[in-house]
């Protein structure tokens, strides 16, 4: 069936103009995030999958700017200050999400110990590569370079969230922390006052507005009442009637029996937890406000918000922090942005384009020659060799199948010749695609920190792989729903993308748990003539399953020993009975 | 764009000035959004996409060195936007499309296969299966008409290479709206 060119059209701009989005509100949205973040390179504010350099580049990035921006004492948390009030709206004390160092304290060697606690942490996560068919599943992982704390959460990675995080600290199998969501600083640091957050929801979350799903840390005080509502029809659940009504109130006052107290915020009513009736409780509490139901008795004009936790100051929870890294750019001089027009740098790849078929692979070297004046300093800190980041581009399929990673960051090695520094990635044909250069991160001799984008300004040349014959793997697993306790048999089919012929004699690794993660370590099995792999686990337990085609160093699979080249389908078990 | 008057405000907004952001973004929303509505299809991708690509767009502003490419340059941001919706949207689709042609459904089916009209649900779904690549050239050179220099531009392929995908992308796309002619 052959469309011509003006039915397609048609059909185009049908897709185009159907819906019922109002773009006005999208603008609004846009620019409520611009107003909370700085213009600026890139790769400092998204994750950057693969190779754990990849998460040292970000790690870099991250703390050279915790260094530049942040003050040198070490923040206690909120809730320090005793009496919350409109006194201390004018004046309120910056607070601050939780490094990667400082979140990795508080899970501390056992976290079943911090079960239930909330925290905040600002942090790279990346999303595991994963078919979840569970119902809590592992999504993401925080790599703290010689260890991960994994992540799970019940639903897919929200297109939109994004860093500071909310986590509760957890036992379950699938991860040491829990994501409630991304969190939404207020006007005068992370949190809010109760003043700043009740006049706020009437834009965020009022009629009309686009549901947004962040979180709000609010300083204020939680109110129960005394009073044993006579319930009406209609006042039932949580926000209900009945005993233990309660709201976030902006300070510690009486709460009327019969009306909802002015500024406050309705919350889930209390269950017989702390504090009780009359107990009000003074913190910085993390919520999810929402439009007021129709049965939210004695609900304030700010509507209502499900109460998602206290979050404890580094003090309260007892926190001892590993001491702070040393490095090369302590105590010096504020590093001076420099003008990107004059950070050009040359860029060379040792091959324009490449054909790679079945399992081959080959290397390729990116050279990038910084000019005089705008070197990097091959004697400083290792940590702070510059950092280049290959980006396939419009060569990538864009099918959300292809398990391959988009995005490949090497730390780079200095050469002989001035300024010139090196890396070399190993590619395979599941590479297929055109990769540049998308990023730099690199400092000067002076630790000034050069803003090249050469993605953007188009000063990378390109470097085509012509992939054929892709080895594809599918994962089947029986029985499913996988049952705790029993066998469980991974099963699949290596073939070839092209042909769809099955390939024989393949070595394929069957992982669970953080084998599913890069650089895991699972099992290993061959395919049958037919393509066919089949690998038995005596008892399954409530970790994530995974498959991966592997090989031999060198030959196969690709750019690193430890990134799988088909990290292709997981599950997470759970517990059938 | 990009008239003396968007020029400047995208100088202003390279150096910070958010309310000229604003400007832009009110101005460019609505184009970004309709080319990310029809290459993904639904409502909440797209919102997604647009607010992606123009929050990555202000991120990325400083490093801009050609103001009068701006749209160009916000294009292929939209794109990539577009992949990483569809990407975060779904989780991997275990079954492949086959790679049969129309002319082999239309043997197989006998003749008056290929003169179906193609109603909007069928193509929707055809379409919905090519990759993003596929579906963003046929949105910008049929639907926005854009000429093949400026889809290159926005790519950030050689003019050559857009030619031979698109062919391609018509190609995907016959396939799979005879597959949906199975139906």
């Amino acid at each position: 069936m052959t469309l011509d060119d003006r039915s397609l059209r048609e059909h185009l701009d049908r897709r185009a103009v159907a819906g019922v989005t109002d773009v006005e509100q999208i603008a609004e949205v846009v620019m409520t995030r611009v107003a909370a973040t700085a213009s600026g390179p890139w790769w400092r504010r998204i994750g950057v999958r693969g190779p754990s350099l990849g998460v040292a580049a970000a790690g870099i990035a991250v703390l050279i700017l915790a260094l530049a921006v942040l003050p040198p004492s070490i923040w206690n948390g909120p809730g320090t200050s005793p009496t919350p009030s409109a006194e201390r709206a004018a004046g309120y004390p910056a607070t601050r999400a939780l490094t990667a160092e400082e979140l990795d304290a508080v899970l501390g060697s056992d976290p079943s110990a911090r079960a239930g606690t909330v925290v905040i942490a600002d942090v790279t996560l990346e999303v595991l590569r994963v078919v979840c068919l569970g119902t809590a599943c592992p999504r993401y992982l925080i790599d703290l370079g010689d260890r991960e704390i994994y992540v799970f959460d019940s639903d897919p990675p929200d297109p939109i969230v994004g860093s500071p995080y909310a986590f509760r600290v957890t036992d379950h199998p699938g991860g040491r922390l829990e994501l409630l969501g991304s969190v939404r600083p207020g006007p005068d640091g992370l949190a809010w006052t109760l003043p700043q957050l009740t006049a706020a929801l009437v834009d965020l979350k009022g009629p009309g507005a686009r549901p947004v799903p962040y979180l709000y840390l609010v300083d204020a005080w939680r109110a129960v009442s005394t009073t044993q509502y006579r319930c009406r029809a209609g006042f039932s659940g949580v926000f209900g009637c009945g005993s233990g009504v309660a709201w976030l109130v902006a300070d510690e006052a009486t709460v009327s029996s019969n009306s909802a107290p002015p500024g406050s915020l309705r919350i889930p009513n209390a269950a017989g937890d702390s504090p009780g009736a009359g107990d009000p409780q003074h913190g910085y509490w993390l919520v999810d406000p929402f439009v007021a139901q129709e049965d939210c008795f004695l609900c304030p004009p700010a509507g209502a918000a499900d109460l998602l936790g206290r979050v404890l100051t580094l003090d309260e929870l007892g926190v001892t922090l590993p001491a702070p890294r040393p490095s090369a750019t302590a105590g010096a001089p504020t590093p001076t942005p420099i003008d990107p027009q004059t950070a050009a740098v040359e860029i060379g790849f040792s091959t324009g384009s490449m054909a790679l078929d079945g399992f081959e692979t080959s290397d390729v070297t990116v050279s990038i020659t910084f000019p005089a004046g705008l070197r990097p300093d091959p004697g400083a800190d290792p940590s702070l060799a510059p950092i280049v980041v290959l980006e396939r581009g419009a060569g990538d399929t864009g099918d959300p199948t292809d398990p391959h990673i988009p995005q490949l960051v090497r730390a780079m090695a200095p050469t002989p010749d001035a300024g010139q520094w090196t890396a070399t990635y190993r590619l395979t044909s599941g590479d297929r695609g055109i990769w540049r250069v998308g990023g730099v991160v690199a400092y000067d001799i002076e630790g000034h920190e050069l803003v090249i984008d050469p993605a953007i300004s188009d000063t990378s040349p390109t470097l085509e792989v012509l992939g054929t014959h892709v080895p594809d793997l599918t994962v089947l697993l029986d029985p499913y729903p996988v049952e705790v306790g029993r066998a469980l048999e991974v099963s699949g089919r290596v073939t070839d993308q092209d042909s769809g012929d099955p390939i024989g004699d393949v070595i394929v690794t069957v992982g669970s748990g953080a084998a599913c993660a890069p650089g895991g370590i699972g099992t290993t099995v061959r395919t049958n003539e037919n393509g066919d792999y089949a690998f038995m686990i005596p008892e399954a337990d409530g970790t994530t399953v995974c498959a991966w085609i592997s090989g031999e160093p060198g030959v196969y699979p690709s750019f690193d020993v430890d990134v799988p080249i088909a990290l292709y389908a997981a599950v997470f078990a759970e517990p059938t009975n | 764009m990009e008239g003396p008057l968007e020029r400047e405000l995208i100088e202003q907004a390279r150096r910070g000035d958010r309310a000229a952001y604003e400007q832009i973004v009110r101005r460019k929303v609505e184009t970004v959004y309709r080319t990310a509505r029809a290459i993904l299809g639904n409502d909440a991708d797209a919102d997604d996409a647009t607010q992606e690509a123009l929050i990555g767009a202000w991120r990325r502003l400083p490093s801009l060195r050609d103001p009068d490419r701006f749209d160009a340059w916000l294009g292929r941001i939209t794109v990539n936007a577009c992949r990483m919706a569809l990407r975060r949207r779904r989780g991997p689709a275990l079954v492949a499309l086959p790679n049969e042609s129309a002319h082999e459904l239309a043997e197989t089916h006998g003749p008056g296969f290929e003169h179906r009209a193609v109603t909007a649900d069928a193509f929707d779904r055809a379409f919905d299966h090519l990759p993003v690549e596929q579906r963003a050239i046929l949105v910008l050179h049929h639907r926005d008409e854009l000429p093949i220099a400026e889809v290159a531009a926005r790519l950030g392929v050689p003019e050559g290479t857009v030619k031979s995908r698109l062919s391609a992308a018509r190609a995907a796309l016959d396939r799979a709206l005879a597959r949906e002619g199975l139906r």
